[in-house]
Parts: C-alpha cells; sequence; structure tokens
C-alpha cells in the first residue's frame, strides 16, 4: 500500500513517514501537484499556523490538485493536526484565514480559564463520538498525543468521529466520506497511534460506511421513512368516500365509517398519520366548530399525527384545532383567496403545522387549481402555486387529484413528479390509490414524501400494516414497522 | 403527585393532556406562577414559532417561576418539541434573535440536510440512536420509531454534549432528546407516537412521581 | 427505489396462483397478508416459527403462567372465560385448562350460526366430559345476513360478523360476569406477523382492531348498513369500551403464548380424552379433518381466498406442515395443485343464503385480488360436496 505524505514546508514529516514504514507502507514525501493526482491515498500532517499552511499549499499550487482528488476523485485522505484544522472553513488562528473548507467547521482557540493553560500539549483521550474506521481493534477510549493552540469544532455533527475536553470540549477527530482528520498526533501515540494509522491504510471508503456513521441504525438509512396516510372525510357526523370530490349518495361509498372509531383502527394498523377533513366546510358554510369537536375527540383516543382540515379562515380557527389536539392544519380556500393568510399562520405557529392542499384538475393538457371542494376554478396553474406557497412558509403541501379521487385507478403520477421535484418541502400526494402497486408508484414515480389513500383501504382488504409489508416485500422503501 | 402541563397558548395542550390521561395520569393546566409551584413536574409542551412561544411564556409571567421551579428546585421538566427548544440559550435564524431558557448550552438552528432527499419541515416518522439508555427511555422496545414534525433543531454545544440522550438522522444528525440532571427535552412528539409514546410519558411520570415521594413532607409520627 | 413492474394481464385461477411468488420453505405466496421475504427467500412467519421453537424457554414459559393463573384461581364468579367453538384449538384450551391447570372457567361459544352436524356433536361431549359451565349465543340471522353481504363487498370477506363476535362476545361477558381472566388458544404468530417476535401478542382491541374486524368495527357498521338498522342490532359484534374492560383489571391472552403449540399431537389427546371426532372438510385431503370443521361455509370461505390471495386451505395446510418437517415442499405443491382452488359445491349453499347470483359473487370476489394475483374464473374446476351438505339448516328460509 502507498501513502502520499504532502511536504508544503508545516513541520518535520519525517515521524508521520517513519510510522507508515514501519507499517510496511510503501512512503512517497512529495510537494509536487502530479503526485497528488496519482495518490492511491494523501496524508496532510503539519505544524504550525493555519494562515501560513494554506498560503504555501496556494504556492505550490497543490489546492486545486487536492481538492480534485480528494474530493472528486474521493482518495482516502487523512489531515493530522494542522493537516485537520486546514479541512475547516476558517480559522480564528491570527485573523481570520479561510481554510479548505471541506468540513462546515472552524477553528478557534482555546478560552482563557482558571489554570488550564491556552496550549494543549500532552496524553489525552480522544472519547469516539460512534464507530468510525479510525478507533477499529482499538481500546474504547483511546490517549493519543496533542500538541495544539487551537481546536476544531465542526457543526456537522455527523462528521465527528471523537470528541476531547480540555476545559472545553473540541472535535478530535472527524471522518467525512472519504475524508478523515485527527487533531493529536497518532505518529507520537505508541500503538493506539499506530493502530489508527494501520486503519487508515486499509480504509476504504466505498465499501465501507461512506459516511462515518458506523453501525448506529439511525444512520444507516440513507433515505427518509415513507409516509402512509389514511384519509377521512368527515360528513355531518360520519365518513363518506367521494369520487371526483361528489358524494355518492348511494351504494357503499356513502357511509365509510365512525369518525373516532375509524382513526382508532388505523391507529391499530399502523398509519403513519391521518387526514381528517370536513371537506365540504366551505362550501357549507360551516366554519370548523364540528370539525374542532370531532378532532376532539379523536384526539382523546389515539395518539399519532393529526392533519386537519376543511373550513379554516382565520388564525383564531388555526389555534382553535391545534388545542384540540390537531397537529398539522390543511388550508385551501382561504389560501387561495388571502395567499398572505399563509405567511401569517407559518409565522405564528411555524411552517410545519401549516399545510397547504392544492386540489388539482385537469383541463385538457393543463391543471387548474380548484377550491370550494374542487367546485370554483383558480385560473392558476398547480406548479406556479406550489412554489408560491413554499415560499410564503408553508411546512407541507397536500396534493390532491380530483379527476382520480375515489376512481382506484392509481395516483396521478405526472402531476405528482411535477410538483415533487419543484419544492423542497414534503408533498403528500391523494387520489387514486386502488391497488397494493399504486403504494409503491406513489413513491418511486410520483417522488412523494407521503401517500394519502382512502379507498384502498375502505373498499379493499388492504390496511396500512398490509401495505407496509408489501413496500418492505418490494424492498427499498423505507418504512415505520 | 400533580403534573403541571404549561399553556401558554402555542398548540397541542390537549393531545398531550389526553396522552397523559390514557395512561391515568391526571394533569392539572398551568397557567400562572402559583399552579407551578403547586407542581410536582412541569410538562412544556408546544408547536409553532420559538419567539413567539418565548414571547407568550414571557408574558404569562412564567418564565421567572419556571427557573425557581426547574434550576433551583430541580422539579422534574419535560419540554415536548418546542418546550425542548426553549432550554437552549437562543434562536438565530427565526425571525431575529429571541432567548431560551439556557438551561442547556445551545442554541436553535434551522435543519439543513445535505441531501434534498430529505426535505424540510422534518415530517414524519423516524428511529431513534439513543445514545444514553434509561431514563425516559427505560423499558422502551428496541428500535423506538416516534413522529417529528419540525423545521428547527436544536444544536448542542460540545462541551454539553453529555446531554443529547438521542440523536436521529434526517440527512444531518439531529439531537433528538438531551436530559440534563432534573430537565428533559424532546424533540420529537411521544403524545403522538402511538404506544412507545405513551410508555415514554408513563417513564417521565414515575421520575415525576419518584421526585414527589422524596420531596414529601415526611410524617414524624407514621401510621 | 426500485421500477415496480408493470401489471400482468389476467390468467385462469391455478395458473395466475401458479405465478405467485412464494416462500421458498414453506410454499406461502406473496398475497398472503404481512408477508415478507428475507435475503434467503424465507417468509417471516418461517422465521417466527422458527423462533419459537429455538429461541423460547418453554418451561419458564409455563411457569410464568401458572404464576399468573395464581392471581386468578379462586377470586371471581369464574377463575377465566373460555372462547369457544368446537373447533380444535379451543378445544384443547379449554380441555388443558380444565385438566392440566385445574381452572374452573365459563366456556362461552358464539355461535356463527354455520356449525356443522359433526361439531354441535363434539362440543355436546367436550362440554359434558369437562362438566364446565357452557354459554351459547347466536346473533340474529337477518341482521347477520345483511352482514355478510355488507362485508363482502366492502372487504371480499363475508366473515364480519364471525371474526367480530368470536373475539368481542367473550369479553363482553367477562365484563358482565365480572371474570377478569380471558385465556384463547393458539397465537397469531403461528400463521402470520402481525406481531414482532418480541411483541406479546394481547388478546385485545388493539388486536381487534388490527386484523380481526377487517377494519371496520361495529359502530362503523352501523351506519355502514344504514336504514333499518337498530344501533343494539350490532351490540354482539361491538368490542366493549376501554373503560369498562379497565375498570374490570382484565387480562386477556394466548394459552399458546405459554405452551407451544402442536396442532397433530393435540388432536391426539382430545381424540382420545374427549372422544372428540375428525370430519371431512371442503377442497382439503384426508389427514386433515381437524382443521376448521367448525363451519359449512369454509369451502366458501378458502374459494374465496383463492381467488383473493391464490391460496387454498390445502396450501395453509401444507405450509404448517412443512415448517413442522411433516411434509416436503414438493409434496406439498402436489396437494396444493390437486385440492386447492375447486369452486366448492357449498358455494350454492351460500349464495341461496344470502340471495346472491354467482356471477354478482365472482365480480366482487376478482376485484379484491390481491396485487399481483389476478385470475379469471372461466374455467374453475367444481369439486364435490361433502356428505353433510344436505343435513346443514335449509337455506333460502324466507325473512
Amino acid at each position: 500500500m502507498k501513502v502520499t505524505i504532502i511536504d508544503y514546508g508545516m513541520g518535520n514529516l519525517s515521524s508521520v513517514a517513519r510510522a507508515f514504514e514501519t507499517l510496511n507502507a510503501e512512503v512517497q514525501v512529495t510537494s509536487r501537484p502530479a503526485d497528488i493526482e496519482n495518490a492511491e491515498k494523501i496524508v496532510l500532517p503539519g505544524v504550525g499556523a493555519f494562515g501560513q499552511g494554506m498560503q504555501n499549499l496556494d504556492k505550490l499550487g497543490l489546492i486545486g490538485p487536492l481538492t480534485k482528488t480528494v474530493r472528486v476523485r474521493k482518495t482516502p485522505f487523512l489531515g493530522i493536526c494542522l493537516g485537520m484544522q486546514l479541512l475547516a472553513k476558517e480559522s480564528l488562528e491570527q485573523g481570520r484565514h479561510p481554510g479548505l473548507g471541506w468540513v462546515s467547521a472552524g477553528v478557534k482557540p482555546f478560552k482563557r480559564n482558571g489554570s488550564l493553560k491556552t496550549l494543549h500539549i500532552g496524553w489525552d483521550e480522544a472519547v469516539p463520538a460512534r464507530p468510525s474506521f479510525l478507533f477499529k481493534g482499538l481500546k474504547r477510549v483511546p490517549y493519543f498525543y496533542f500538541v495544539h493552540g487551537y481546536h476544531v469544532v465542526s457543526d456537522n455533527l455527523a462528521a465527528v468521529a471523537a470528541t476531547t475536553a480540555y476545559g472545553e470540549t473540541f472535535h478530535s477527530a472527524i471522518v467525512k466520506e472519504n475524508i478523515a482528520g485527527v487533531q493529536f498526533h497518532p505518529e507520537k501515540s505508541q500503538e493506539a497511534g499506530l493502530g489508527l494509522l494501520k486503519n487508515f491504510l486499509t480504509w476504504d471508503p466505498t465499501t465501507e460506511e461512506t459516511e462515518p456513521l458506523g453501525t448506529l441504525k439511525t444512520n444507516e438509512k440513507k433515505t427518509p421513512n415513507i409516509r402512509l396516510i389514511p384519509t377521512l372525510l368527515y360528513n355531518k357526523g360520519r365518513l363518506t368516500k367521494t369520487v371526483r370530490f361528489q358524494i355518492q349518495e348511494n351504494g357503499i361509498r356513502h357511509d365509510v365509517g365512525h369518525p373516532v372509531k375509524a382513526p382508532m383502527v388505523y391507529d391499530a394498523q399502523l398509519a403513519d398519520e391521518l387526514v381528517f377533513l370536513d371537506f365540504r366546510a366551505t362550501t357549507e358554510e360551516r366554519g370548523i366548530d364540528q370539525l374542532a369537536n370531532a378532532v376532539s375527540e379523536i384526539s382523546g383516543r389515539v395518539f399519532m399525527p393529526l392533519t386537519v382540515g376543511g373550513g379554516i379562515r382565520t388564525v383564531e380557527d388555526i389555534r382553535k384545532l391545534l388545542l384540540v389536539g390537531a397537529d398539522k392544519v390543511v388550508v385551501n380556500t382561504a389560501a387561495v383567496q388571502n395567499p398572505e393568510f399563509i405567511r401569517e399562520a407559518a409565522k405564528i405557529f411555524g411552517s410545519q403545522c401549516i399545510v397547504v392542499s392544492i386540489d388539482a384538475k385537469k383541463n385538457g393538457n393543463s391543471y387548474e387549481v380548484m377550491t370550494h371542494s374542487g367546485s370554483n376554478g383558480t385560473g392558476m396553474n398547480p406548479l406556479d402555486w406550489a412554489k408560491k406557497i413554499e415560499a410564503l412558509g408553508a411546512g407541507e403541501i397536500l396534493l390532491t387529484s380530483i379527476d382520480r379521487d375515489g376512481t382506484m385507478e392509481g395516483y396521478d403520477l405526472e402531476l405528482a413528479q411535477s410538483i415533487c421535484k419543484a419544492v423542497k418541502i414534503p408533498v403528500i400526494i391523494s387520489g387514486g390509490a386502488g391497488k397494493l402497486e399504486d403504494l409503491a408508484l406513489a413513491f418511486s414515480q410520483g417522488l412523494a414524501t407521503g401517500a394519502a389513500a382512502a379507498s384502498i383501504f375502505h373498499f379493499r382488504d388492504i390496511s396500512p400494516i398490509k401495505a407496509k409489508a408489501f413496500l418492505n416485500r418490494r424492498g427499498g422503501y423505507p418504512v415505520r414497522n | 403527585m400533580r403534573l403541571a402541563l404549561v399553556d401558554y397558548g402555542m398548540g397541542n395542550l390537549r393531545s398531550v393532556a389526553n396522552a397523559f390521561e390514557a395512561i391515568g395520569e391526571k394533569v392539572q393546566i398551568a397557567r400562572k406562577a402559583a399552579d407551578l409551584q403547586n407542581a410536582s413536574a412541569i410538562v412544556v409542551p408546544g408547536v409553532g414559532a420559538f419567539s413567539d412561544g418565548i414571547r407568550n411564556l414571557s408574558r404569562s409571567g412564567l418564565i421567572k417561576p419556571l427557573f425557581e421551579e426547574v434550576q433551583e428546585k430541580k422539579k422534574p421538566y419535560l419540554g415536548i418539541c418546542l418546550g425542548m427548544q426553549f432550554l437552549a440559550e437562543g434562536v438565530s435564524e427565526e425571525g431575529g434573535l429571541d432567548s431560551g431558557f439556557g438551561w442547556i448550552k445551545s442554541g436553535v438552528k434551522r435543519i439543513r440536510p445535505a441531501d434534498v432527499k430529505f426535505k424540510i419541515p422534518h415530517m414524519g416518522w423516524n428511529d431513534l440512536d439513543i445514545k444514553k439508555t434509561g431514563g425516559l427511555f427505560e423499558a422502551l422496545p428496541e428500535d423506538p420509531v416516534f413522529y417529528f414534525v419540525h423545521s428547527f433543531q436544536m444544536v448542542v454545544a460540545p462541551e454539553e454534549y453529555s446531554v443529547i440522550t438521542s440523536t436521529c438522522w434526517h440527512g444531518t444528525e439531529i439531537v433528538a432528546s438531551v436530559q440534563k440532571e432534573n430537565i428533559y427535552g424532546l424533540q420529537f412528539h411521544p403524545e403522538k407516537s402511538q404506544r412507545v409514546g405513551l410508555k415514554l410519558l408513563e417513564n417521565f411520570a414515575s421520575i415525576a412521581r419518584n421526585y414527589a415521594e422524596k420531596t414529601a413532607d415526611s410524617c414524624p409520627y407514621p401510621a | 427505489m426500485p421500477n415496480p413492474s408493470l401489471d400482468k394481464e389476467s390468467s385462469s385461477l391455478q395458473e395466475s396462483a401458479s405465478k405467485l411468488r412464494r416462500c421458498v420453505r414453506c410454499l406461502l405466496a406473496e398475497t398472503h397478508d404481512t408477508i415478507v421475504f428475507d435475503a434467503e427467500g424465507v417468509c417471516n412467519v418461517c422465521r417466527n416459527i422458527e423462533h419459537k421453537q429455538q429461541v423460547i424457554d418453554w418451561a419458564a414459559k409455563k411457569r410464568e403462567f401458572e404464576g399468573l393463573l395464581d392471581s386468578y384461581r379462586g377470586k371471581y364468579a369464574y377463575d377465566c372465560i373460555i372462547p369457544f367453538s368446537g373447533g380444535k384449538d379451543s378445544t384443547y384450551t379449554a380441555y388443558t385448562l380444565v385438566k392440566q391447570f385445574r381452572l374452573k372457567p365459563l366456556v362461552v361459544c358464539f355461535d356463527h350460526g354455520f356449525l356443522r352436524p359433526t361439531v354441535i356433536e363434539n362440543t355436546e361431549r367436550t362440554i359434558r366430559a369437562l362438566g364446565v359451565d357452557f354459554l351459547k349465543f347466536r346473533a340474529g340471522w337477518k341482521v347477520v345476513r345483511r352482514l355478510m353481504v355488507e362485508s363482502l363487498k366492502r372487504k371480499g370477506d363475508f366473515c364480519w360478523h364471525c371474526h367480530t363476535g368470536i373475539f368481542s362476545f367473550p369479553m363482553q361477558m367477562a365484563i358482565r360476569f365480572q371474570v377478569p381472566l380471558v385465556i384463547w388458544g393458539e397465537p397469531n404468530t403461528e400463521y402470520n406477523a402481525y406481531f414482532r417476535q418480541d411483541e406479546q401478542e394481547l388478546v385485545d382491541e388493539k388486536r381487534f382492531n388490527r386484523y380481526i374486524n377487517l377494519g371496520i368495527t361495529a359502530e362503523d357498521m352501523a351506519g355502514m348498513l344504514g336504514q333499518g338498522i337498530d344501533e343494539r342490532d350490532l351490540e354482539p359484534f361491538r368490542y366493549p369500551p376501554k373503560e369498562e374492560l379497565k375498570k374490570l383489571g382484565y387480562r386477556s391472552i394466548c394459552l399458546g403464548t405459554y405452551i407451544p403449540w402442536d396442532v397433530k399431537a393435540q388432536v391426539e389427546v382430545i381424540k382420545r380424552e374427549l372422544g372428540w371426532k375428525e370430519e371431512a372438510v371442503e377442497g382439503v385431503p384426508d389427514g386433515y379433518g381437524y382443521e376448521k370443521i367448525e363451519c359449512y361455509l369454509q369451502g366458501v370461505r378458502d374459494y374465496l381466498r383463492f381467488i383473493k390471495r391464490g391460496m387454498g386451505r390445502t396450501n395453509h395446510l401444507a405450509s404448517i406442515d412443512i415448517r413442522n418437517s411433516r411434509m416436503t415442499r414438493e409434496q406439498g405443491e402436489k396437494l396444493m395443485a390437486e385440492f386447492d382452488g375447486k369452486r366448492p359445491a357449498s358455494l350454492d349453499v351460500f349464495l341461496k343464503l344470502v340471495g346472491m347470483t354467482e356471477e354478482e359473487f365472482n365480480k366482487i370476489a376478482l376485484e379484491h385480488a390481491v396485487y399481483p394475483h389476478k385470475p379469471d374464473l372461466r374455467h374453475v374446476e367444481k369439486g364435490a360436496p361433502l356428505w353433510d351438505q344436505e343435513k346443514w339448516v335449509s337455506p333460502g328460509a324466507k325473512e
């Protein structure tokens, strides 16, 4: 294994080179850009001032090649002491100096604190913040040798591999993808130090956990959990199911259950959230009182997220619904009539509880945003409206295809994808789910963060827990089990 | 034992009260200083903006008694979501600069995931990476999953890392819960996290009960 | 995320079933609710059973059970309630609790209305032999008939009244007689994976809502039936309020959580000790005369399931035998090909009972086929009637 050690005039590199040699590595000490580009492993050691270090790298024309090799080609990199600090965005050592900026971090002096010296010299613990390749096979809390007056503090907690306390806690090791840095001197740290350098020699960031996040389960997940969300349409004391937003006066869709019992069922069936809408409230001008009463009862029975809406017109309406147990509120007509309402509500209650619903209807090749349970056109197209909603501070979009509602023919994936791609806030898509496959498509093709569904749960022998088993079978859909 | 649930006009009071009731714990809605003084434990829920929340608390005259009861008398404190973020020194982005309680050396910042797959707000169910078991996490099932809904996160200063009891991953590591002595903070919503959430509230209730028993005047003439 | 495959074209009943992905070990198909396959292609039901066979310390479980019983024995009107159908599992449960654990139970039977003669006789013998108090209840036919049609339309399953009655009625009796302990037979992990291995399966309202009641509570159903229904008509199917159960301090558990469940051995015990008799079941090979003999509409239920999921009763039985190393996968496949997926003669009885044509029945059943199973019903082989079909209660009785 070959190691390329960069000589940029910052201190004696021979002890680092010798340490690698004892580990049977082929060592190359160099200042030439071409050598860096051909390196298999790069070590940037160094002691001295930050500003000087950056200046030297620059003068030697090494910053470009280093960036290219490490950031683009992802060649494994180890920064030692100053070499670690140079990874930061900037340092406060002798004025402000920009660093390589590969890790979101800064370099600060130690605070003067009683008897502690401002220089940290000697053996100290590096407490692993999480499993990482650096500490494999070492003692649980290894000791290393430190000499430094400034230290790294990263606001990217995920990159912190170890911490050390010296008057205050600082980040003594970081690992981010193929980039590692240690504040201490492994080449001076006997067995633990050699163990760490050996780990670096055998480190392959592409096959190992690319993020330095070890075996912790949370961090293995590369994508957020998807959400399956039953939608319940509340209408005069019972639940109903529409087809293209029309109440069906006859047949099994007319009544689909009890407003409090049905949520209890979905709770037991591991639904991730419920959307509960008094969807005719605006059209029938009944305000939110009935809705609030229902939500109050539901929230005493189920302990899961409730997204509720229908008839919301004022900040007071929202406050009232949140007070009786809603977690998020859905605004539609009121937002269209007065977009500033979104901003105002988000400011008071936080973006995270303001959901704006977009009811979209297809007209030929384009879509139109509708209000009043789908009966009034607005002339707006959903994509523009979605962007505007986001800009106004809404936390989420509930996107419903009126044409697919209740048809069980599948989501309008084209519509879903166009909106989901255009905004950074989460989008729940709704309207059309009729079979298990549709739920998978909502995520794989529609790119939704949540899939709302009603008919499939009402009129098929399918429940959220069964749907989740299906998505688990499919693989690649992270669900909460 | 008296569980005081602080009402400062920010959101989901009812859900939290319901959840405690579901596990057989009565809560008392606290709106003034005396309510906190009479309590054996204090729960601060809340959704919404940090600044509005702090202002409301301050207007209700609750901040001073909170400091007295929690900081000095060491009553168990449970902050949920916004109630956890109040523990920070302040918020630096959300509509200006507002101070929190400063009980934990930390700030409140907007979540910035590295990857666009992770949408903001962080909404939905996420698993915890539990750093410290016991306490609120006592006897929880393996790999618990909780419901989150927030755009801001608590960023704990390195010297206070020991208070972090769990984190979660949403394109970036997020502090999901903290504990510092008698002070507990949860970024997620136990009251919305089904059975496992209720179990966590039960754990807080028993912590509160222990406190209440320890501090009760012991009768010099036992029956 | 993977790019899911496109819809398949429909194909004949057997053919569509044969295209389904199945557990490489036990033959359960991908259409089985909650099934998930691991990297080796083994399903989670198999893994659960493995766990049960290898990990659980049954001696400790039994001690735990004895301790639990001690806190109830002799303290109430009855030591426990035993929900009872007359089938093998509940018969063995009653036998074990009375003879081995020396309990005085109240045995409660919710009669779904389609009990076969042999089961009625078996029940008589069992009740006499055990000498227990026995309570049997049957809900009114007019309501049951409407419930059957309604749940068939909504969920492709006409047995809602039976699922909900069986699990609600004994709980109601627990409250009425103030008996807090209710002991059921086998836990569900034997057949599917609605609960994790480390979760104890309590027979409570959550379980009821999770997968017993088809997602429909009695309160839901009352409004769905609409006109002409008195809310009281749904009372037998209503899970009692949590508050009342809490007040009672109820505990509702499965015997199978505490003793290993071995159906074949247990059947031998009840045959020997109680004179329990086997009976032929529609569409099932010989040698399984103990499974699901309690309902004469079982054949229709299994047929419906085959249309929905491409899995028949023989599949179910073979899966259990394969898991317990009593049958090879190949033997199972052969039996399934021979017996599963036939149109049962009892379908005529069912159609007459509920007043429906076969076309209507088929249409509803096909609507509920679980993705990716997509059968058609053009060429379905007919099955032979059971010997006792003519003895079943005369259908077509006028309302």
